[in-house]
């Protein structure tokens, strides 16, 4: 049976380094912007996640885009 | 005791609500024309959602102080 794919939301993910523990391993803290547009291009997400890094002091690790979806019979 | 810092960024949306993207640990240095540019370029970029529609403006910027006193701890 045909399945139909149709995005439900996207989430702007920014991963940051906060500092050591006690052993010397990173310690990672996530930040999570949900609400972003579907059709949002990557280097748009991109460019939000840079200008928003620019205002705080911890390393980014990385920039996450979290697509979800819903699948649907098609009838 | 441990405070902590938030900046608060609120923009005005289409239906002229307020919505507010808030960051953590915002650098000491931190200057209004970063924070203006900042949200300049999120308005542009024009990614965000939200109920009353798109971003459109910028309303106001602040950084909130928290600070926490721990009165016990087992």
């Amino acid at each position: 049976m045909a399945v139909e794919k149709i995005p439900s939301g996207t989430v702007l993910r920014m991963q940051f380094q906060t500092g050591l523990d006690g052993d010397g391993d990173p310690i990672y803290r996530t930040k999570s912007l949900s609400n972003v547009k579907t059709d949002a291009l990557d280097q748009d997400i991109f460019d939000v996640a840079q200008a928003l890094v620019q205002l705080q002091e911890h390393t980014l690790m990385a920039v996450l885009r979290v697509d979800s979806a819903v699948l649907e019979e098609v009838v | 005791m441990a405070t902590t810092q938030t900046l608060q960024m609120s923009f005005i949306n289409q239906a002229g609500t307020r919505t507010t993207i808030s960051l953590d640990n915002p650098k000491d240095t931190l200057t209004e024309a970063e924070v203006v540019a900042a949200m300049d370029q999120i308005i542009a970029k024009n990614i965000f959602n939200t109920s009353g529609g798109d971003l459109v403006a910028k309303h106001s910027a602040q950084i909130i102080d928290r600070t926490v006193n721990v009165v016990f701890e087992q």
